[in-house]
């Protein structure tokens, strides 16, 4: 397995989150089928249907190139979805398939990667 | 003493140069794998880290110069410094083409460093052993 990019950024409040998704696209065009790991406040960019209120643009149109660029390893920290108190059916609208990862499990992912990068 | 297994590493640069240690601690890691003769394929200066690549930088007499510093390694070790060309152009650094291109009144990449696009960065994630990132902010 070759790079996990680890999102715990909030999507607006820097440059985090477009700065870590530009680098999963572009692992992606070299084939490198990054994984994205989603903790923390990092979850707040997975909420498609935020009011977007803000001048930039909206992070989850990037996620919905995801199945184009062939990004299918997405994961999201179980413990942080009860701790950024995000109800579950707010992620269904996601347009690549994911899964839940316990304590133990993101251990495990962080294992089985030779990079991490951390935004 | 045992024989080194010696690797190919890339360093990521994130934090801007006022980010005094942390900035200080990627430019003596680096010297210290090169010291040690491990190979350093490239440096890779992202998001605010660009800012390390300005030739106007004017530190404080007495303050260290991490550019100069970077300069120095650069130049002793035929190192590759990498800036990511997106984040400097919206961070104001630029090289003479880029001026060029983008009509603008001066250009101020410091010699030593070059602008590259983050397929330098992926590349790296394949040929490189270790990617060791500096300056991470939460």
């Amino acid at each position: 397995m070759s790079t996990l990019i680890v999102m715990r950024s909030t999507p607006y409040g820097n440059t985090n989150a477009k700065d870590a998704l530009d680098i999963a696209l572009i692992l992606a065009t070299f084939e490198q089928s990054p994984s994205l790991l989603y903790q923390g406040a990092g979850l707040q960019q997975l909420l498609l249907h935020s009011q977007h209120t803000t001048p930039f643009k909206h992070i989850g149109n990037i996620l919905k190139a995801f199945p184009i660029y062939d990004i299918e390893q997405i994961y999201i920290d179980k413990a942080s979805i009860n701790e950024q108190n995000i109800s579950l059916d707010r992620l269904n609208d996601l347009p690549v398939e994911y899964k839940l990862l316990d304590t133990n499990q993101v251990t495990e992912l962080m294992h089985n990667h030779q990079h991490i990068m951390v935004f | 003493m045992p024989a080194m297994n010696l690797l190919n590493y890339c360093i990521i640069v994130r934090c801007g140069p006022d980010q005094q240690s942390q900035a200080l601690s990627a430019f003596e890691f680096t010297q210290a794998l090169l010291a040690q003769g491990h190979k350093v394929e490239r440096v890779f200066f992202y998001q605010q880290g660009v800012l390390t690549a300005s030739s106007l930088r004017t530190p404080a007499q007495g303050e260290l110069n991490i550019t100069k510093m970077w300069q120095q390694l650069q130049f002793e070790n035929k190192l590759e410094l990498d800036v990511c060309i997106a984040a400097a152009l919206q961070n104001g650094i630029v090289d003479k083409t880029e001026s060029e291109r983008y009509e603008l009144s001066a250009h101020n990449l410091a010699s030593g460093f070059q602008l590259a696009g983050l397929g330098q960065l992926a590349g790296a994630t394949i040929t490189c052993d270790r990617v060791v990132t500096f300056g991470a902010s939460q």
